[in-house]
């Protein structure tokens, strides 16, 4: 941002400040997180109602200025209390008081990628990188048309982004539930073409879901969404794995969880 | 209604120091990361009751407040009292950027006559008190740390940095402070 600021808008009377280490963050994540956190805020009504997914407010949690946020990486009701750092580890024990007695559980980040992997959540770098465009990702509904300017819509126009045949996000599904595939593994059609085979894409994110009693895993593959259902093959030093091309919605496709 | 949260600093319950040096953990202040053009600083310096200096290496300072220059357009204010630093700069009516970073940042002071040896451990700066008198401020190195540094009194300094940064800065500090001694 400094750099856009500094190369691309040095007219804009704007400055950027850190504050990421001003704040502290707790995400509360689950069908019972508005219960959880419920006795601590004040300030905002959190019913699903008045404050549905993807709401923000300014409000107090136990007595200090707090911003809520009704987010989720996980396909669940959630919550991510910020309260100035100082505040952190006494609010992350109130909440835990609260969450304890209700069957909850401390999770790691682990678990939060197979949680957000389960959803189809992608993250930023691990299934993308500087190629992947977000038509690409799948992400195309978050591209205006409207707008005539904004950072990056001139590349986006440009003949190598626009032709076909690209790499496109994709999920894929192992014929055997219980091979998890290697992060990085090379995918190709036919797995009996002689060296050097025709690659066409590689394995982003990979997982065992406990959700699913099955192995799920993301994959940029060229043309992957018009391979739906079609059989490709992930060639490994000892066996050769054939898996499904699908959607990247793997559990609670129709999301309403995250509605609660 | 819930129980009020308790406040509990990144530097909660260090301490150290040496014969010639006093470590100690700076109390709860508020703090403005202040960004503005020149043509504010007047307005900036009233409502504030300090002066926003212009010249590098400066700060304007009253009481337990001061506006330390970081840079041409930025500055970082302090309150020890924990005034409200953000409300008397909105009033000011001039374009700036504020932003709290009360909690962002912490804060050690090192006083005594070992208190410039203590900080050369980590910084290759000159503080030498006719290079860097009091009121002298500068963002610069604590070993492999980001720092502001602002010399209070002739033996007194407090040493910021962001709170990530405390163990690491509180601990390259109590082993300069021992070589201090020597």
């Amino acid at each position: 941002m400094e750099d856009y600021l500094q190369t691309e808008f040095p007219h804009l009377k704007v400055w950027l400040t850190s504050v990421t280490e001003q704040w502290a963050v707790i995400a509360v994540q689950g069908p019972k997180a508005r219960e959880i956190i419920a006795p601590l805020v004040e300030g905002v009504d959190i019913s699903n109602e008045a404050f549905p997914h993807m709401s923000v407010a300014e409000c107090t949690v136990m007595g200090v200025p707090a911003r809520l946020f009704r987010v989720s990486f996980t396909g669940e009701v959630g919550f991510e209390i910020n309260v100035p750092a100082d505040y952190g580890q006494s609010v992350l024990e109130a909440v835990w008081a609260n969450a304890e007695p209700l069957g909850a559980c401390v999770y790691g980040t682990e678990t939060m990628h197979v949680l957000r992997a389960e959803k189809g959540y992608i993250i930023v770098g691990q299934d993308t990188d500087g190629t992947v465009t977000p038509h690409d990702a799948g992400l195309s509904w978050a591209v205006s048309k409207k707008k005539t300017d904004f950072v990056g819509i001139r590349g986006l126009k440009r003949p190598d982004l626009v032709k076909e045949g690209r790499k496109q996000l994709v999920g894929l599904l192992t014929k055997d539930p219980n091979l998890v595939l290697e992060e990085g593994a090379q995918i190709v059609a036919n797995p009996n073409e002689p060296k050097p085979m025709t690659m066409l894409g590689h394995v982003t994110s990979s997982y065992w879901s406990e959700n699913l009693g099955r192995s799920i895993a993301f994959a940029l593959v060229a043309d992957g969404r018009k391979r739906m259902g079609e059989t490709l093959y992930v060639p490994m030093p000892d066996k050769t794995i054939a898996v499904e091309v699908t959607d990247m919605v793997f559990f609670d496709k129709e999301g309403g969880r995250i509605n609660g | 209604m819930a129980d009020m949260a308790v406040r509990k600093s990144a530097l909660s319950g260090q301490h150290g120091g040496s014969a010639t040096v006093r470590l100690t953990p700076a109390s709860a202040a508020s703090r403005v990361a202040l960004r503005a053009p020149a043509e504010s600083l007047k307005a900036l310096s009233s409502a504030l009751g300090v002066t926003v200096p212009a010249s590098p290496k400066t700060s304007g300072r009253k009481g337990g407040r001061a506006a330390l220059w970081l840079g041409p357009d930025e500055w970082l204010v302090i309150d020890e009292s924990g005034a409200d630093l953000m409300g008397a700069l909105a009033k000011s009516g001039v374009l700036h950027s504020a932003t709290d970073v009360s909690h962002r940042n912490v804060a050690v002071i090192v006083s005594g006559p070992g208190a410039e040896a203590t900080i050369s451990a980590g910084c290759p700066q000159d503080l030498s008190l006719e290079v860097f008198p009091v009121g002298a401020c500068s963002r610069t190195l604590f070993g492999k740390a980001e720092i502001v540094l602002f010399r209070t009194e002739d033996d007194t300094f407090r040493v910021e940095c962001w709170r990530s940064f405390a163990d690491f800065v509180f601990g390259l500090l109590a082993e300069g402070a021992e070589d201090a001694a020597h």
